[in-house]
């Protein structure tokens, strides 16, 4: 086995039923260069401190559950080595930037999941078709079309790198109206017309400045930013079908 | 029984500098606006030459003082930015111009400047007959 090396986890604690707001403690965790950030919390939580509280779950890269802010930057912890964000000797973990905290690193995605809901993540169809006439196909493109919005594992590190969110989460937000392109774009879905009308509004597609810190954090490579900007040309061609060509005004 | 409370999130003060990403897009910000009061800087250049020669002569000495330079100067270099951080960022939403594949954003980005610079050389020729 590789020789340990020692970092220090800087980690932002809250106790909600504690007095005191939150504040910072030290652990000092030894380490291998194979070992990623989660496996330093694990760490701790095993062997220093048992109340220490975070989310996760897979290990890889695919639930999403263990996104914070490591030494500030919205990052998935089980994908983030500890070689690599210990320059100092310190690693600083806090809970993803613009959520609340319910506890420790635990963030309240609440406001996440109004949005998420809000943009119907769903196949709509106008009138659903008997099981009995089997599934609804499509070809190898149609599916290609939308596969890089379908990638979302809905971790919110993109929320956590959107000043826009940071600064009214009334906004839709980034992983949302990726996952809402990616059903407008989706063949078997006849729901665009719905969905325009729900996300061309002051907190949906508009409100984005377009700044593209989402899409440099998003560790799934959506492009959540790309796919805001379709959206506004999309809901723009829309709009100017419906004034000039009314006949026409559906995709 | 005990209160249960969530810590509030809020932004921090200069949360813009502590991200180059999100610096640029303040400065791209910045830009915009600085490019809307050149527009204004220029439209003095039509508002004197429709007072005549001496005013608009008096308002080109203006323009050349070293502070006008200076601020016009300053102007250049944030609607570069502007213009190039742009450029950039429409090479990553080119998923708007093909519904199956979006290209390289280098290859778009690297487009934009060539129109760019073509243009600006086009302009230059227009305005002054040659670079």
């Amino acid at each position: 086995m590789a020789a340990e090396n020692q970092v220090v986890f800087r980690v932002r604690r809250y106790q909600p039923q504690g007095t005191k707001g939150p504040y910072y403690q030290d652990f000092r965790v030894p380490y291998r260069s194979d070992e990623v950030v989660l496996d330093g919390l694990n760490y701790i939580k095993d062997n220093l401190d048992p109340s220490l509280t975070f989310r996760w779950s897979c290990r890889m890269g695919i639930c999403g559950s263990c996104g914070m802010d490591v030494n500030g930057k919205p990052r998935l912890t089980c994908g983030t080595f500890i070689r690599d964000v210990s320059p100092g000797g310190i690693v600083q973990v806090d809970p993803l930037t613009g959520f609340n905290s319910i506890k420790d690193l635990v963030a309240d995605f609440d406001p996440f999941m109004e949005h998420f809901l809000y943009v119907k993540p769903w196949v709509i169809r106008e009138k659903q078709r008997p099981l009995s006439e089997g599934e609804y196909t499509q070809f190898p493109e149609e599916l290609a079309a939308y596969r890089q919005q379908s990638l979302c594992i809905n971790c919110t590190l993109c929320y956590a790198a959107c000043p826009v969110f940071q600064g009214d989460n009334h906004f839709v937000g980034p992983a949302s109206l990726a996952l809402a392109l990616r059903y407008i774009r989706d063949t078997r879905d006849e729901g665009a017309d719905e969905r325009l009308d729900l996300l061309s509004t002051p907190h949906g597609i508009w409100e984005c400045t377009f700044v593209g810190e989402c899409s440099v954090v998003c560790p799934k490579e959506v492009d959540p930013a790309g796919a805001i900007q379709s959206l506004k040309v999309l809901a723009t061609i829309r709009h100017m079908r419906k004034l000039l060509m009314p006949k026409f005004a559906s995709r | 029984m005990v209160e249960v409370r969530e810590a509030v999130w809020r932004r921090r003060s200069g949360w813009w500098t502590q991200n180059g990403h999100y610096l640029l897009f303040m400065l791209r910000e910045v830009g915009g606006s600085l490019s809307a009061v050149y527009g204004i800087i220029l439209l003095g250049l039509l508002i004197t030459f429709d007072m005549g020669q001496a005013s608009y002569e008096d308002y080109l000495a203006f323009l050349q003082t070293p502070a006008m330079l200076a601020i016009q100067a300053v102007i250049l270099a944030f609607v570069l930015v502007h213009a190039f951080t742009w450029f950039y960022l429409i090479g990553k939403s080119q998923a708007v111009m093909s519904a199956y594949r979006a290209p390289e954003w280098t290859r778009v980005f690297g487009l934009m400047i060539v129109i760019f610079v073509a243009a600006s050389v086009g302009v230059l020729f227009v305005v002054f007959g040659g670079l």
